[in-house]
Order: structure tokens, then C-alpha cells, then sequence
């Protein structure tokens, strides 16, 4: 269990260092020059791009950019003041310190633009999987059992509905009905409650609860036809047992396995959700500052969220050799 | 369970493949084979065949509307009573708030937003198919390689990724579409390398190397036709993925740039006009897209009935 945990959260940390790689790379691969197209948007001044290039260490060769970026300049030496003297140690701690660099166009640091806007995006988050695991989850028990009835198709219509529908516009159709209408909230008007919650959580979770309540329906399908389901019928063990105590244990591994991709997916659906709520939350953030083009905030965001999702996903894992015993022999 | 598994096809195709080799390829055989199982079982597939339908039926729209559009798509109106109308005889789905004909938009805007699902998916299946071949394959040194590489790419959650994409390239449609197929290709190579670890090691592939075939012949001519059926199936769910994530970033004012029509593009100016009551710029082209994936869902969902029953529950797309 130990040896596996550590391989587990070694792989997770190599996955991780190769997300910053990519990252890291991003602003290379940008046609043309990465300064020039990010001062083309602030108004600069004269020795503008070589102050921004030497700034964010540009000038630099690669390898060194990517120590300097990862663990800032106390192993690495950088002059990003001008002065042809290297800073003094310490002056930029790093990425993996939590130290993005400045945001071009918000003049702060990009890790305080994520600790301001990153609860926004995890309570919505995590309101819409609070709301899809119970709805997705209950959904496909009711299909499964009752197979082949009007319940089973109105479920999997339902489910089908919820993959197809696209996030925007689902997100726009109920803002058009509860908020213009019918006038039971108030559209557009970001974070103000719980109640200016509950149409961004229902557009968030609804591609959730479709894929989380079809792969409960197929998984109990799968364990309810296997041989130990059976003996337990034939043992006179009661209908309600034999679904929680031998049907649902097992049905919910393939489920829990698919928690964390969900988590991902949720993360990166907050980036429209947000936008089409004004919800001040991280995804929206990002989306601005694609537009401006504000190279260190995109990269602070993405590789925050990559991180959160990697840490879900290992969190996930451990949570599922608790349930399954089979995973830790393997 | 369905009745057959096309995979089961496989001890058939083996001789076949010792007796012919040089001039035929093990696959062709054994996938008339299979797109006769194909073809049976999806004619009984009610849900898939209206889901086809419906497309077919979209895509012919779409792909003529420069002749049954009843207005230009891109043309305002001069008459100044034309802005913002409700839907009416004229203008079937309205206008919008520069007095252009919303339906002729919706048919224009279908070519691009359906053309950039299939291009962006049919990219990504080309690259992602040579790289989980290579993968699955050559195995070893070469495997670690791509195969970390693409855990590293799917680590970012498809959205995120054609961010990143944008970002580095620039908004844009040709750039959104190029970012879609970056994101989705690492579920493609992903699924080749699993599917040709299990083709490889079977006799057909055996005999055909017993045979001097080189390694190139046999990852084209046999492993390819045997791999392709799940690539097929979750490529044609990754198509409704890919029209919903192009049109998002469109939406997002990352893809397809004003004026040209788009559906995700359209939803985005109507959002401005929503709390103003003029839902029809929202409805139409959002409902376009809808229903437009959800026949591609049903499609893809007999399809994988049809042809891959393996993969039912596994929600690849």
C-alpha cells in the first residue's frame, strides 16, 4: 500500500513537472516576439521590451529560463533590474514557491490574482459535484434497475440531453427564463449568494450528472448480471440488500474512478460557465487575460489548475484503493 | 450483450492473412465483414438511424446554404424597421441587432462550426493514430516517451488545453481549430496504443512477420484495419465533443471573429440582448448546435453498439 502510494505520487509529481515544461515552452512557441505582442497591448515606452524581455528573464538561455522560472534566483543568477549586476538572491522565489510573476496588465502578482479569484471557482465547482454525484448517481440506480422501462428512457433521453447540450447556451436559456421571465433572480449580476448560485451550478453540473448517471446504469447493469449477485438471490437474501451491500459497493468503482476527470472537466467548464454568469471567478479571469494576452497570468492559471486537477486525481486514487482492496495486490 | 463482437472476427482473418499477403492485406477482408455485422445491426438501431437522419439532413442545409438561404448572411438590412424583429414570415428566425436575417446566418454559420468539429477531429485522429501505433508497437524506449507525453497533455482538461493553444497562437477560427485537435489527440493515441498492444500480439500479425513483412506493412496493412473500428466510434463522439468546445471558444470571443457567422459566435452577441427580451438571436443558433451534437451522439452511441460493444459504458467521448 505504502510502495504504491509513493509511486503514485512520484508519477504525479513527474506529470506535474512535465505540465510546467509545456507551459514553460508556451511562451516560445508563440510566433513572433512574445514581448513585443504583450507591450503591443500596454502602452510602452522607449527600452520597453528590453526592460520586459530581461524582466522575465528572456534574454536568457533556455534551460537557465526554465530553473530561473521553476526555483527563482537563489541558484540561479539573473539581472532583470538592468543594473548589469546580478539581483540579489531571493528577489523572485520560483514557481514551485508559488511565485508566477506579475500579471502585464493587472500589476500584481499572479499568484494573489489566483488566492482572489480561485474560491469563486472552487465553490461553484464544487456545488456543481455536490449536485451531480446525488442526481447522476440516483438517475442511473433508478435506470438500472428498472431496465427497459419509460423510467430507464426518460433517464438516458435525459442523459443524452445533458452531454449534447451545449454549457452557453443551456447557461443563456435559463438565465432568459428565471432571470428575464419569470424574474426569480436577477441575471447577470456575478456572485451575490446562494441564490445567484444555483443557475451557474445547474450549468455546470448539468454534462456531469449525464455522464455520471450513464456510467452508474452501465456499471450496476454490469454487476448485477454477475455470478456472486445471483448467489446471493438464490441464498433468499433480501432485494434492498443485495443491491446496497453487493450491487452498489461494486458499481461505484468505475464511477469514483471517473470523479477526478469530472473535477477536470468541471475546472476547465468554469471557464465558460463564469463567463456567461460575470461570475468573478478564475475561468474568467483566464479568458481576459487571453485577450490581453497577459502571457504570465495564462500561465499561472493553467498550471495552478493542472496542479489542482493532478492532486484530485491522486487524492481519487487513494480514496479508491480504500474501496476497491483488489487495486493495492495489482 | 450484443450478439457479435466484430473483434471475434479475428481467427477468420488470420488465415487469410498467411494466403494473401503480398497482394492483399489481412484488414479488407475482415472489415467487409464487419461493416456487414455493421451495417445489420445499425438498421436496428432506431435512435442511431434518426440521430443520422437529422444529420444528414443538417449537413445538407448547411453545406447549401449560399442557394437556400433567404437572405446574405452578412448583408444589413437598410430598412430600419428590421432590427431586432421577432421571428415572422419573412425572417424566419429573426433578426439580429445589425438588421441581418438570423436563419440565413444559422445555415452559414452551421458550414463553419460543423467543418471545424470534423477538419479539427479528422487532424487529431491522424496524428493521434501514428503516435499510438508508434506507441503501441515499437513498445519500449519509444512508448515511455510518447506515452508520458500524452499523460502530461491529458492533464489538462480538453478546455484548458485549446486555451493554452489559443493563447500561444492567437484567437482566432483556424487557430481554435487547431487547438480543438491538439486537445483532442491524445485520446486518440491513447486508445490506438491500448487497441495494437492486444493486435500485435496476435498470429496473424505473427505469421505475417514469419512472412519477412516489414514493420511499416504490418502496422498500415494489418494493425491499422483492426484498430480502426474504435478509433471510428470515438471519433465520431469527439466530433459532437469538438463542435461544442470550438463553438465555446467562439462563444468566448477566442474562435470565429465578428462578422462571420458561427454558432457559438452568434450566442455571443446574443447574449448582450438577453435581459432586453430578444431571445431569438440566443435560441436558434444555440439550439443549432444542440441538436446538431446530440445526432451526432446518438450516431456515435449506436455506432460503438455496432462496432465496438467494448468500449459501451466507457464514455471515451
Amino acid at each position: 500500500m505504502t510502495a504504491y502510494l509513493i509511486r503514485r505520487l512520484l508519477a504525479s509529481i513527474v506529470i506535474l513537472l512535465g505540465v510546467s515544461v509545456l507551459i514553460f515552452a508556451m511562451i516560445h512557441l508563440v510566433p513572433g516576439d512574445p514581448v513585443a505582442i504583450m507591450l503591443h497591448e500596454v502602452k510602452s515606452g522607449p527600452g520597453a521590451i528590453e526592460e520586459m524581455r530581461r524582466n522575465l528573464g528572456l534574454d536568457r538561455p533556455l534551460p537557465e529560463q526554465y530553473l530561473f522560472w521553476l526555483i527563482g534566483n537563489d541558484y540561479v543568477q539573473v539581472d532583470t533590474d538592468g543594473d548589469e549586476l546580478p539581483d540579489s538572491r531571493g528577489t523572485r522565489r520560483g514557481i514551485l514557491r508559488g511565485d508566477f510573476g506579475r500579471s502585464i496588465f493587472k500589476r500584481a502578482q499572479v499568484i494573489d490574482i489566483i488566492a482572489d479569484r480561485f474560491p469563486a471557482t472552487l465553490k461553484l465547482t464544487v456545488a456543481a459535484m455536490l449536485l451531480a454525484l446525488p442526481v447522476g448517481i440516483l438517475a442511473g440506480i433508478v435506470a438500472a434497475i428498472r431496465r427497459e422501462t419509460l423510467h430507464d428512457y426518460v433517464t438516458m433521453l435525459g442523459a443524452l440531453v445533458g452531454v449534447s447540450i451545449p454549457p452557453f447556451w443551456l447557461g443563456l436559456m435559463l438565465m432568459y427564463v428565471f432571470g428575464v421571465e419569470l424574474r426569480w433572480v436577477r441575471p447577470f449580476v456575478g456572485d451575490r449568494g446562494f441564490i445567484t448560485l444555483i443557475l451557474p451550478t445547474i450549468t455546470l453540473a448539468a454534462p456531469t450528472v449525464a455522464i455520471i448517471a450513464r456510467l452508474t446504469r452501465s456499471s450496476m447493469l454490469n454487476v448485477l448480471g454477475e455470478d456472486y449477485v445471483r448467489t446471493a438471490r438464490a441464498k433468499g437474501v433480501r432485494e434492498a440488500w443485495v443491491l446496497t451491500a453487493h450491487v452498489l459497493r461494486n458499481a461505484f468503482i468505475p464511477v469514483l474512478t471517473i470523479l477526478g476527470l469530472q473535477f477536470g472537466y468541471l475546472l476547465g467548464g468554469a471557464v465558460i460557465v463564469e463567463t456567461v454568469f460575470v461570475f468573478p471567478g478564475l475561468g474568467r479571469e483566464v479568458v481576459t487575460a487571453i485577450i490581453n494576452r497577459d502571457f504570465p497570468l495564462v500561465q499561472g492559471v493553467t498550471l495552478f489548475s493542472a496542479t489542482v486537477f493532478v492532486l484530485i486525481n491522486f487524492g481519487v486514487d487513494m480514496l479508491y484503493t480504500a474501496v476497491d482492496p483488489r487495486i493495492r495486490y495489482a | 450483450m450484443p450478439e457479435r463482437s466484430p473483434a471475434g472476427g479475428q481467427p477468420a482473418a488470420a488465415p487469410a492473412a498467411i494466403k494473401t499477403l503480398p497482394e492483399n492485406n489481412a484488414g479488407a477482408g475482415q472489415s467487409q465483414n464487419q461493416w456487414f455485422f455493421v451495417r445489420r445491426q445499425l438498421r436496428q438501431d432506431k435512435a442511431a438511424l434518426l440521430g443520422g437522419a437529422i444529420l444528414l439532413i443538417i449537413i445538407a442545409l448547411t453545406m447549401l446554404a449560399d442557394s437556400i438561404s433567404p437572405f446574405d448572411p452578412l448583408e444589413q438590412s437598410r430598412d430600419g424597421a428590421d432590427l431586432l424583429v421577432p421571428p415572422n414570415a419573412e425572417h424566419w428566425m429573426g433578426t439580429d441587432d445589425l438588421r441581418r436575417d438570423v436563419f440565413s446566418r444559422v445555415l452559414h454559420g452551421g458550414r463553419t462550426t460543423i467543418s471545424v468539429g470534423v477538419v479539427s477531429i479528422s487532424a487529431a485522429i491522424s496524428i493521434g493514430l501514428a503516435l499510438g501505433l508508434m506507441a503501441g508497437y515499437f513498445g519500449g524506449g519509444i512508448d515511455d516517451v510518447i506515452s508520458r507525453f500524452l499523460d502530461i497533455m491529458l492533464t489538462l482538461p480538453a478546455i484548458l488545453m485549446a486555451i493554452v493553444v489559443v493563447t500561444i497562437l492567437g484567437a482566432g477560427l483556424q487557430n481554435a481549430m487547431l487547438a480543438v485537435s491538439i486537445a483532442s489527440m491524445p485520446a486518440f493515441a491513447r486508445l490506438v496504443r491500448g487497441d495494437t498492444l492486444v493486435e500485435k500480439n496476435k498470429i496473424y500479425v505473427e505469421s505475417s512477420r514469419a512472412m519477412g513483412a516489414s514493420h511499416w506493412h504490418i502496422m498500415w496493412q494489418h494493425i491499422l484495419p483492426n484498430v480502426v473500428s474504435s478509433v471510428i466510434v470515438v471519433g465520431t463522439l469527439r466530433v459532437a465533443s469538438a463542435i461544442q468546445i470550438a463553438a465555446g471558444l467562439s462563444f468566448l470571443g477566442l474562435g470565429a471573429q465578428i462578422p462571420h457567422p458561427e454558432w457559438g459566435a452568434m450566442l455571443s452577441l446574443g447574449r448582450n440582448y438577453i435581459r432586453s427580451g430578444q431571445w431569438w438571436m440566443t435560441v436558434f443558433p444555440g439550439l443549432a448546435i444542440f441538436i446538431t451534437v446530440m445526432c451526432i451522439n446518438l450516431l456515435g452511441d449506436g455506432l460503438r453498439d455496432a462496432l465496438d460493444p467494448r468500449l459501451r459504458g466507457t464514455d471515451q467521448a
